[in-house]
């Protein structure tokens, strides 16, 4: 008995047109498309009309990557560390399929690397980096500037 | 999954492709509050995003309530215990601004608001469920006969609302049934009769405090029968004792945690009464209490799960410790600061039972030696947090044991210890050291903490007060080694330069920097720190005569989260005082003997620091500033506190000690 006949096969097809065929296993974690694999759907195409197929592709390597309970907790770090080192527009798209496929440790992990990203810099930092243009007049952002000086200059704002 | 656009444009903001949701998750992902503040301040979008997403403000000031409550319309949470004012127009904006998104609001500090902007609030924001009013000492029976109306409450502070009585007291348990928290502590104006209605009617309690109140054990009888009642706070009740309680019928068996610290009336009989019944207690404090001797430590017995004992301030015998431990065998943290009678013996038969212990604190313990601290480094290797300050005849070796058998220590305060170097160097092992203290330890130089510096890059606080033989080279190690410190005390470290402020500089979590007495340090070196640590928010330095208005200027510049300074025996003048006005957020300021500052000069200072609630100025400027200005002051909220100190006293709390040890 081959392991391979066990395994239930999904069809997912990409905004572009591509199809890819995943282990259910993997598939399983695409929150919100999992009902229509369940419902006993296997075998036909699920459409991600919101997909580019080179995202589609990453995120079913996370996933298959994840499925995997032979894979140890320090390799995985090690994978998802090498996961998000990608161009910035590449990482919104992942973080917005993420978010279409309720994938919520892929959420959290590529959110989590753009907070990273932000963390410690100015404003203006922060624009050039994303390539941001400026859109605030210096009368505006002299404004936001004194309102927000008052609310966050404490540390334990938020605690 | 809204919002999704799927086409981009060339050179578009790549946050507008993301929904609010998706940028709430990145927001909440940033633990510092300033990068949220660099978020919201990168394009319009953002900032607007940013401006739905916040659900709390703590502002420093009142003036900005309106537009604050209208860039941000979803703030849950309101924290106005940091402003100057508040007064019933404010409360009036608030009122009808926040409506029914506000769910709690915190008027713990400011004073001028009256019952009648307190019930227009409960009245427009009716879901709130969280009130703390603490401090409201004019509040009186008519402003607690409004906080009635709010039927949602769950949790309320009257924190030393003294003119409230029992009557005020008994409208709010009529009609706030809902109360989950009460705290009473101070409030001298209530005793058995409101108490007593409390219990009686709001059964939802879980936490009560009431400290010092003129209780006896009438009202105790009905609050123990709470059903749901886990935190019981009667510290200081001193109409509690023995007697009645042992009359006690039944226990309260929610009970988590319960502190009868200062409970003078009460010994080992009451105690055992009380607790009796109590087996899921796991926090009791008997702070400044009876001896904690065999028989206290007998009324422990059935508490099983106890894992939280403070003795602070008691007299203790080695039997009871021992005792102590043999029954309370699952402790985590046990605190015996200031007790008197902690032998080695006792200390050690405790620890060596208690393997579990986290935090263990000994401060002025100082009886025992290096036969303690062996024992506890052999026993309880697991401890997160050690204290113990003073502990004099502790031997300069034990140090060693701690960095070879602790080693995952993140609280370590060895305040006025004999710690020498080669201590230093074992204790660097403990890689998870957030906190040390090293305050008055003589034997320390540069050669211990540079490898301090070296290993313990996870360090946040660092006490070197009156540590005189650490000189620059450790502070540059420190600086290096050390990035995310962000409280350091270097005061009367008197080999201490400009060197060490420079190397600092490059620690930009620094919030706060005590050089008080550092002789030698400059203006260069404090415009440095102004330059590099954005988030200074405190800074004394006292008696360091070589800082002069140069230094006030980059300060006035840069350091634009300074909310506290002391400025006292510097050089500075009117000059440089007058150019702190533009610290927005200065909210207290100490200046006595500043040897050029004139009356107009202070005056003019004064009235620019529009934020100021606390100021320290000498008495013999009293009667210099026009009573005018000191009114208008006041009624902005700042309050004076006039010090007639002998030029060059040293009035610091820990410096007796230091002249002790000299005399000896």
């Amino acid at each position: 008995m081959s392991s391979t006949e066990a395994k239930k096969m999904v069809v997912l097809k990409s905004f572009d047109g591509v199809t890819f065929e995943v282990e259910e296993s993997v598939a399983v974690q695409f929150e919100s498309i999992r009902h229509m694999f369940e419902d006993n759907l296997a075998g036909s195409v699920i459409p991600l009309s919101n997909i580019k197929s080179e995202i589609l592709s990453k995120v079913i390597d996370y996933c298959k990557r994840h499925a995997d309970d032979t894979t140890d907790e320090e390799d995985l770090k090690a994978f998802d560390a090498d996961f998000v080192k990608v161009e910035h527009g590449t990482l919104f798209d992942i973080i917005r399929a993420a978010n279409y496929l309720n994938i919520k440790s892929l959420l959290d992990l590529t959110c989590q690397t753009v907070a990273d990203m932000i963390k410690g810099k100015t404003p203006a930092e922060i624009r050039e980096l994303f390539n941001i243009s400026d859109e605030f007049t210096p009368e505006e952002e002299e404004e936001a500037s004194i309102i927000t000086r008052f609310i966050y200059m404490d540390r334990y704002a938020d605690c | 999954m809204k919002k999704q656009k799927s086409i981009p444009e060339p050179n578009f903001n790549r946050f507008d492709l993301l929904s609010d949701e998706i940028v709430f998750l990145i927001l909440d992902s940033l633990d510092d509050p300033l990068d949220k503040k660099s978020v919201s301040l990168v394009c319009k979008s953002l900032y607007a995003i940013e401006s739905r997403h916040r659900k709390i403000l703590k502002p420093l000031r009142s003036e900005h309530m309106k537009k604050n409550l209208i860039r941000y319309p979803f703030i849950s949470h309101l924290d106005l215990s940091l402003c100057p004012v508040i007064t019933d127009s404010s409360l009036g904006v608030i009122s009808g601004y926040c409506k029914e998104t506000l769910r709690s609001i915190n008027l713990s500090r400011p004073r001028f608001f009256s019952h009648v902007g307190l019930s227009n609030l409960l009245v427009n924001c009716r879901n709130l469920v969280e009130i703390d009013l603490s401090n409201a000492t004019n509040l009186k029976d008519l402003a607690a006969a409004s906080i009635a109306e709010a039927k949602n409450l769950e949790k309320l502070w009257l924190v030393r609302c003294k003119s409230i009585t029992d009557i005020g007291l008994g409208c709010i348990a009529v009609g706030c049934r809902k109360l989950k928290l009460l705290s009473l502590k101070w409030c001298f104006g209530v005793g058995d009769l409101g108490v007593g209605l409390i219990a009686v009617k709001c059964k939802e309690i879980r936490s009560l405090d009431l400290s010092y109140l003129p209780i006896t054990n009438k009202c105790l009888f009905q609050v123990l029968e709470l059903q749901h009642l886990e935190d019981l706070i009667l510290e200081g009740c001193f109409g509690i004792d023995d007697d009645s309680l042992t009359a006690l019928k039944q226990g309260c068996t929610s009970l988590e945690t319960l502190d009868m610290s200062r409970c003078q009336n009460v010994s080992h009989i009451g105690l055992s009464s009380l607790t009796s019944a109590a087996g899921c207690l796991r926090q009791l404090s008997l702070s400044y209490g009876s001896q904690v001797d065999l028989a206290l430590a007998d009324s422990l017995q059935k508490l099983s799960m106890l894992q939280f004992i403070k003795l602070d301030g008691c007299q203790v015998t080695s039997s009871g410790l021992k005792a102590i431990g043999i029954c309370c065998v699952s402790l985590t943290e046990l605190s015996l600061s200031k007790c008197s009678g902690v032998t080695d013996e006792g200390l050690s038969s405790l620890v060596t039972k208690c393997v579990d212990l986290r935090k263990l604190d000994v401060t002025c313990c100082r009886t025992i030696t290096y036969a303690s601290v062996a024992h506890i480094t052999n026993s309880c290797t697991s401890l997160t947090s050690l204290r113990m300050e003073s502990c004099t005849m502790v031997s300069a070796e034990a140090f060693i044991l701690i960095g070879q058998r602790c080693q995952f220590l993140e609280e370590l305060d060895l305040t006025e210890n004999n710690i020498d170097d080669e201590g230093l160097k074992s204790i660097s092992r403990c890689s998870q050291l957030a906190s040390l203290k090293l305050g008055i330890c003589p034997n320390i130089t540069d050669k211990g903490l540079i490898h301090i510096g070296n290993c313990c890059s996870k360090l946040i606080e660092l006490d070197l007060y009156r540590s005189a033989e650490i000189t620059d080279s450790s502070i540059l190690a420190i600086a290096r080694g050390c990035t995310l410190i962000e409280t350091i005390n270097i005061a009367y470290c008197k080999n201490i330069t400009d060197r060490s402020l420079v190397s600092l500089s490059k620690c930009s979590k620094l919030n706060t920097l005590e050089s008080r007495g550092c002789p030698l340090i400059t203006s260069f070196g404090l415009a440095a720190i102004a330059m590099g640590c954005k988030q200074l928010t405190k800074l004394d330095i006292k008696k360091c005569q070589n800082i002069d208005d140069t230094g006030m200027v980059p300060l006035a510049y840069f350091s634009q989260n300074l909310r506290q300074i002391n400025l006292s025996y510097t050089s500075v003048t009117d000059v440089g005082l007058l150019s702190l006005a533009n610290i927005r957020c200065l909210q207290s300021m100490t200046v006595l003997h500043l040897e050029c500052l004139t009356p107009s000069g202070l005056a003019a200072a004064l009235l620019a620091c529009g934020g100021l609630t606390k100021v320290k100025l000498p008495l013999s400027f009293k009667s210099l500033l026009p009573p005018p200005i000191t009114e208008h002051l006041e009624y902005r909220g700042c309050v004076f506190q006039w010090r007639d100190k002998a030029f060059q006293t040293d009035y610091d709390p820990k410096s007796w000690k230091l002249q002790l040890t000299e005399e000896e």
